[in-house]
């Protein structure tokens, strides 16, 4: 069997798959017969989406929408020399930079699509302003698409401790208490760290990103990108040449202390070992159905924590919470209504601006979208900083407390005066 | 993007993207691929600055227009790596309006020139194209080893082809 005959038979597969097949070729034959194969499939029926795909449609527009126009907002804000100087970076980056961002953003994407199961050991690494660096802890892991993963901690902190998830439960093995805590699979708030997906939907969401250089990382070339958030703090990316997939992240320093978050070993598989997520009741461990407030991020949690001081400030006024309320709005954005509650800026607009009328706001917002700076925002927590005279808030406090991902909608939890 | 609010984004969504979609997916034959350009489409050509002067029982056959350049221009970068599309190259006046009819010919076609394979190079195609049958299922089904049946099913489609080619000769 020759390798087109292989290719033309893996480009079937994909197709019957309904995934996106491998095109690259040099063979105008193998072209022409991938061709024929998708005018053949036009007999079968349309595969068609999920029913929430045209909600998810309307959700990206909406946060296009929304990032366009804060994009145009700064370039304005900082007038003409800034658009000069951001035009002769422009021109400088296509002569310096060995492949432009958002190339190199769309090859991520592509690369993580053709992935179906990682296994990785991935460090974890704290570095002080002296670039001194300490293993805090070691992690193996294995993910598949569909949700499913096993974490395992080898080393540092809480070694021993394993973390699973599958379609149906949730679950933490701690090794030296001899128990095991059960969790419901939904509502999921966790994702171990440097999730690749999760990292590629980050850069993908970026205010901007830019590649700033190249380095060697684990033995491997790879091109260091600085990506920044919206409304967050830059961080780096360095990424794989070979594989386009990132390799290492480094986020901005806090108190001094900055972490370095690293796949030193990395294999692509076909499947996660199915012993490794089924689960089995170990014999002599303590079994416990846990509440989620349980659960233990470990390593996770001294960065957000670490990453949070500007949060440690309490609002003056806190803001009563009725978590009932704030489920049934997280349905009805899951739903593709109230797409704005997704937005920590808008939440706060109509926060401001309804404490201005509390009977209601007809015709414009008093408040404008424009008068509303995001100050801190790390995607658990976010501070805006309101700049206008028609109210004597100065800052809004905002909290994603029924989901922690970008589909968690923001309530209000306290302002400043 | 245009001044359009959620409001009139889900309005215009909801009136297009059933038959966008299928259009899409009759071109790229995988839901992923057709989910990825269907909001690749919206986001370009609700950016598109004369969008608003296209009537709105034009704008499915605008979308089309969007999705067919969006098609190409991916198809060329895995070949070449060319450039993004244009979106203000085109031209809303030439866009193509229906295909119904275009896609019926189009499957007859295909019946026809599947009917000049042999046996074994029709079944191959039915099993593993239209039936979705893996390899290893097909070999089983057929009798044969793996290896004989990609073999199989690159020559069925390879004559195919010919005939195909020759027909639009």
């Amino acid at each position: 069997m020759n390798n087109n005959e292989k290719r033309l038979s893996d480009f079937i597969d994909s197709l019957n798959n309904e995934k996106i097949p491998d095109t690259k070729s040099d063979s105008e034959e193998l072209d022409r017969l991938f061709d024929v194969v998708r005018q053949v499939r036009t007999l079968k029926e349309v595969e068609m989406p999920d029913k929430d795909f045209p909600n998810r449609i309307v959700n990206k527009l909406s946060a296009n929408k929304k990032t366009i126009k804060k994009r145009k907002r700064m370039i304005w804000i900082g007038g003409l020399a800034s658009i000069a100087a951001v035009l002769i970076m422009a021109v400088m980056m296509k002569f310096v930079s060995p492949l432009n961002s958002p190339n190199m953003v769309y090859a991520m994407e592509q690369a993580y699509k053709e992935i179906k199961v990682y296994h990785g050991i991935l460090e974890v690494i704290s570095k002080n302003e002296a670039g001194e660096e300490q293993l805090q802890s070691k992690l193996d892991v294995w993910v598949d698409k569909d949700g499913n993963y096993y974490v395992e901690t080898l080393g540092g902190s809480y070694k021993g401790l394993i973390t699973v998830k599958n379609e149906d439960k949730m679950w933490q093995i701690f090794d030296e208490e001899n128990r095991v805590s059960i969790f419901p699979a939904f509502p999921e708030t966790y994702k171990f760290i440097f999730e690749l997906g999760k990292e590629i939907e980050d850069v993908r969401n970026a205010e901007s990103t830019i590649i700033i250089g190249d380095d060697i990382i684990a033995s491997r070339s790879s091109y260091i990108m600085e990506v920044t958030p919206k409304g967050g703090l830059s961080y780096k990316l360095w990424i794989d040449k070979e594989t386009n997939l990132p390799l290492q992240k480094e986020g901005p320093m806090h108190n001094s202390i900055g972490y370095v978050t690293r796949y030193t070993e990395i294999e692509f598989i076909d499947t996660i070992p199915e012993e490794l997520i089924e689960y089995n009741s170990p014999e002599g461990y303590k079994e416990i159905n846990a509440d989620i407030d349980d659960f233990l991020g470990t390593i996770e949690d001294v960065i957000i924590e670490s990453g949070n001081t500007d949060m440690a400030n309490k609002p003056d006024v806190e803001v009563e919470v009725d978590l009932e309320i704030e489920r049934a709005n997280q349905i009805n954005a899951d739903s593709g209504s109230s797409p704005w509650m997704l937005d920590p800026v808008y939440v706060a607009q109509i926060f401001t601006s309804l404490r201005i009328s509390p009977e209601g706001i007809v015709g414009d917002y008093p408040i404008d979208y424009e008068d509303l700076v995001i100050v801190h925002n790390d995607g658990i927590n976010a501070m805006i900083e309101v700049n206008s005279d028609k109210t004597n808030i100065s800052r809004v406090y905002l909290e994603r407390l029924i989901r922690q991902d970008e589909t968690g909608i923001w309530t209000v939890i306290g302002y400043d005066m | 993007m245009n001044n359009y609010d959620t409001r009139q984004i889900e309005e215009i969504c909801k009136n297009t993207w059933e038959p966008l979609y299928r259009f899409i997916y009759y071109k790229v034959q995988n839901r992923e691929e057709a989910e990825d350009i269907t909001q690749e489409t919206y986001v370009k050509s609700l950016s598109y600055s004369k969008l608003k002067d296209i009537a709105p029982d034009r704008y499915i056959a605008f979308f089309k227009t969007v999705a067919l350049n969006i098609i190409r221009d991916r198809w060329r970068k895995s070949k070449k790596g060319l450039n993004n599309v244009d979106i203000e190259a085109i031209n809303p006046i030439e866009i193509a309006v229906d295909d119904t009819t275009e896609i019926a010919n189009q499957q007859l076609f295909i019946r026809n020139t599947l009917k000049k394979l042999s046996d074994d190079q029709r079944e191959v195609i039915e099993l593993r194209i239209l039936k979705g049958y893996s390899v290893s299922e097909t070999a089983k089904i057929m009798g044969k080893s793996d290896g004989n049946i990609r073999v199989l099913q690159y020559r069925a489609l390879k004559k195919l082809a010919d005939i195909m080619d020759k027909y639009k000769e």
